[in-house]
């Protein structure tokens, strides 16, 4: 047992417990407490909070509510707001409790000026909710049977306190359980639905400063169901080939709530839905047979459906199914033309038949084989020839004349309408007129005027022009009523700017062919991409003959217009001369002898020019003759005073004889000799 | 609308006949939620339980397994048990028919409970029939309050007559499933009455 000592010292350790301070260095704790405890406030409202002191601490001398000082988080509430109502309360007011922070504290000023706190508060301030707005309600089907309804709304201002929503229904006589929204405050899902019962559905929004509520929403929850869509829908392809059925199963009951249906379909790789007419499949059902389909096509098709009479939601739309419609006989025969080649002999020719597979929506099937008839017009005893293709040309050698070419596509179902081909023997008939092209974008338009009304239809060649390559031509057939196409290309993929087309329009009259008219056309020109690479070919005096070479249809990249000469001495000016494209010389003139000339040439298209290379040259001191016309003349005097020379000579040969070499006596004749006759003769 | 249906549940204790409160207060229900539609509604509610009572029943036996999904004729005839009397016709007066109606879902309500519980109990994993159980007693249940609405409305009967059967709880569990084929058995036989004399008395006009 405890001695008496322990006793001592528990009673003393009691005593020392009741009298010591608490950890926050204020007077022991029931010395006062404020009231309101704790309070929530709403914001911008006014407050009074009392600070009541206990007598029991009156007694620890001269502590009265005079000496109560408030603060706000350590901040000191100005006196102004303070009242003293009695000895032992002091209040504080604040008007506007837009300021008010937490914690607010009572604190006395003992003796000595030591601040001691006496109690604090924490205070909340925030709004009472505002009425919930806005509530609507969706029942989305989940399963066969699984209907859950989420109602959502807007839940108004923050509040700055926590706020409870709930969602609250009935029916007439039976409230539910609230749906407590789970980490929102803005919408709630109730997993049992009712149908066909009036519900009343509304919001509520409590928190410690109040309640609202939303308005109510009254309505049967089978008015606002989005159902499922359609479950297992499948195609199949029916006797007729624009005809495919749709079939699918609902996943509502017509007991629960009978459907309509939107129905939409679109050609596989097309990005636009066709959509079955919406009053056709405004009833409940679970198939339709769509009409109107192209033979031997891929559709792909998908469904939705919602309540009858339209209240609700449409459903998604349900999976997409595929189904190709069966072939059908070929709705049109293939386009044909013919490149006759006449250049092993003009009574022979090699034809070379080209032909344009049907598009798809024409073949309406497989095209398993062409088959030509070829029929020799000009003798009627000729056999007819029958040739079975799978590809798209067929070359004959043919004696020249008049042939009549049938050709028809065949495929599982049946044959094509034919396409008739007549090859006259010359191309006899008028022409077109006026063939002129306009560029249009990314198109070359090609026109022309009919040469009269006969002409059933017309074909358009065109080929891309190469300096090194053959000409691959491309060509379309329109009927005779149009007097103009744009271009498109298959082989090209378009016609390309800055590339030269030859076009050749001819058209075909029930018994002929007109000759081909043609034009050379640029989709877009640009400058040459190289100039003209100028040389002299002859340089005299005062003259220099140039010479180039037409630029190559590559380099061109437009009509050249013409084209410049630009030529200069050194120091000089330089001098343009503009030459007609057609041409590869020109001579230039009036040039200073003996001098350098630098010179250029400069080829332009309408869109540009591009300038080649500089050349020089150095034209001659002397013209041509001009030596001649000296020399010969001096060689001529010179050869004319020599004669004269000669003449004159011979004539005064007896004077220039006795001058130049004049008679020497002979001394044998001489005197002395006569004298020594002792001397012998040599 | 709790209290009523608590009372009754007490009251399945025994076959006992009991009166069942329509509404909470005097009068009718005043905060409109007893509409012009509410005989649309319950027609197309009587067509729900119709469509769906023999899959119901189907089930039913099928989960119960031997002797039930072989021997139905002969253990589910419902003449052992007690189900409300439903007879009317289309020539008789509307009045009659709900008030006949009214006992006969009142009777369903309480007697689904009882098979819910019970298959919840014997038969857990079979979630097909619990669902189809759940739904068509939510159904039943609605079908009571627009029935409430239509008495109370338009002839001002604020309490009817309902009696009720045997409780299933301490049963043995071949009983329980026996009441239960039982019970659902007559339900279909009856709910198809219901359907056909129902019609013209609830048609759109």
């Amino acid at each position: 047992m405890f001695s008496r000592w322990n006793w001592v010292a528990c009673g003393f350790y009691l005593v020392l417990s009741i009298c010591s301070p608490d950890a926050s260095g204020g007077l022991v704790q029931s010395c006062g407490h404020i009231i309101p405890e704790s309070p929530v406030l709403a914001l911008g409202s006014n407050f009074t909070a009392l600070c009541i002191l206990n007598e029991s601490c009156l007694d620890f001398g001269n502590i009265y509510a005079s000496q109560i000082i408030w603060k706000i988080k350590n901040r000191l509430v100005p006196k102004e707001q303070y009242r003293e109502i009695n000895r032992t309360v002091s209040s504080v007011t604040f008007n506007d409790t837009s300021s008010l922070a937490t914690p607010l504290t009572c604190n006395i000023l003992a003796d000595g000026q030591i601040e001691q706190n006496i109690y604090g508060i924490t205070v909340t301030v925030g709004l009472a909710p505002e009425k919930p707005k806005n509530l609507s309600c969706i029942v989305h089907q989940e399963s066969r049977f699984t209907y859950p309804m989420t109602c959502t709304w807007n839940p108004g201002r923050h509040t700055f306190l926590d706020t409870q929503f709930r969602l609250r229904y009935r029916w007439p006589e039976q409230i539910f359980p609230d749906c407590i929204p789970k980490d929102v405050n803005n919408s709630c899902t109730i997993d049992d639905t009712q149908f066909f019962v009036n519900t009343e559905i509304w919001v509520e929004a409590t928190n410690a400063l109040g309640k609202a509520e939303s308005d109510p929403l009254v309505l049967d929850p089978i008015d606002i169901v989005k159902p499922l869509p359609p479950q297992n829908v499948s195609v199949t392809s029916g006797l007729l080939p624009t005809v495919l059925q749709l079939c699918w199963e609902n996943w509502i009951t017509d007991a629960v709530m009978t459907l309509k249906f939107n129905i939409r379909y679109r050609v596989v790789g097309d990005t636009n839905w066709m959509e079955v007419p919406p009053e056709d499949t405004a009833s409940p059902r679970t198939s339709f047979s769509i009409q109107g389909l192209r033979p031997y096509t891929e559709y792909v098709f998908s469904i939705r459906c919602m309540k009858e009479d339209g209240a609700g939601y449409w459903s998604d739309w349900s999976e997409e199914k595929t189904g190709i419609t069966i072939e059908d006989q070929p709705s049109k025969g293939p386009p044909i033309w013919r490149i006759i080649d006449t250049s092993q002999s003009p009574a022979c020719w090699t034809v070379h038949l080209i032909w344009k597979a049907l598009k798809p929506y024409e073949a309406n099937g497989v095209i398993l084989q062409y088959e030509l008839t070829v029929r020799d017009k000009s003798s009627l005893s000729s056999p007819v020839k029958k040739y079975n293709v799978t590809n798209t040309n067929h070359t004959l050698e043919l004696r020249e004349g008049t042939y009549e070419v049938t050709l028809i596509a065949r495929n599982s179902v049946g044959p094509s309408p034919p396409s008739v081909l007549l090859i006259p023997a010359s191309n006899s008939k008028a022409p077109v007129k006026n063939l002129r092209t306009l560029p249009k974008h990314d198109k070359l338009w090609v026109g022309w005027t009919a040469p009269n009304n006969y002409v059933l239809k017309y074909v358009i060649e065109w080929c891309l022009m190469s300096s090194s390559s053959d000409c691959i031509i491309e060509w379309q057939i329109v009927l005779g009523d149009v007097q103009g196409i744009d271009l498109k290309g298959i082989y090209f993929k378009g016609i390309k700017p800055f590339k030269c087309y030859l076009i050749t329009v001819y058209p075909l009259y029930a018994d002929g062919q007109g000759s081909g008219q043609s034009v050379k056309a640029y989709l877009k020109q640009d400058r040459p991409s190289k100039g003209p690479t100028v040389q002299t070919k002859k340089v005299g005096k005062a003259e220099a003959v140039l010479t180039w070479n037409h630029l190559t249809v590559e380099e061109q990249n437009g009509f050249i217009r013409n084209y410049t000469i630009l030529y200069k001495t050194i120091d000089g000016n330089e001098t343009v001369v503009t030459v007609d494209p057609s041409k590869t010389e020109y001579t230039l003139s009036s040039l200073t002898s003996d001098t350098l000339y630098t010179v250029r040439m400069m080829a332009s298209t309408d869109n540009g020019s591009r300038t080649g290379p500089d050349f020089t040259f150095t034209t001659q001191k002397f013209g041509k003759g001009e030596i001649e016309a000296i020399v010969v003349p001096v060689c001529l005097a010179f050869l004319l005073i020599v004669l004269l020379g000669v003449l004159f000579c011979f004539n005064k040969r007896d004077l220039i004889k006795k001058h130049i070499w004049p008679i020497v006596p002979d001394p044998s004749k001489s005197n002395i000799a006569q004298w020594s006759p002792q001397v012998p003769a040599k | 609308g709790v209290v009523p249906f608590v009372a009754l549940l007490l009251l399945q204790r025994r076959p006992v006949a009991g009166r069942a409160l329509l509404v909470s207060g005097s009068g009718c229900p005043s905060h409109g939620l007893c509409r012009s539609n509410v005989q649309e509604q319950t027609r197309r509610q009587v067509a729900v339980l119709n469509a769906t009572a023999q899959e119901l029943f189907s089930l039913y036996l099928k989960c119960q397994g031997e002797p039930f999904s072989s021997e139905s004729d002969k253990l589910c005839n419902p003449g052992g048990i007690f189900f409300p009397a439903f007879r009317v016709n289309r020539t008789s007066e509307r009045k009659e028919v709900m008030v006949a109606m009214y006992k006969l879902f009142a009777f369903l309500n309480a007697s689904l409970g009882n098979i819910t519980r019970d298959q919840e109990e014997l038969n857990p994993m079979a979630k097909e029939l619990l669902e189809r159980l759940h739904n068509t007693t939510k159904t039943t249940r609605g079908l009571i309050s627009n029935l409430t609405c239509l008495l109370c409305k338009n002839y001002n009967i604020f309490q009817v007559d309902v009696r009720y059967g045997d409780s299933s709880k301490g049963k043995s569990t071949f009983k329980k499933k026996q009441q239960g084929c039982q019970v659902l058995r007559k339900y279909v036989q009856v709910i198809g009455q219901a359907a056909r004399v129902l019609l013209p008395h609830l048609s759109p006009s």
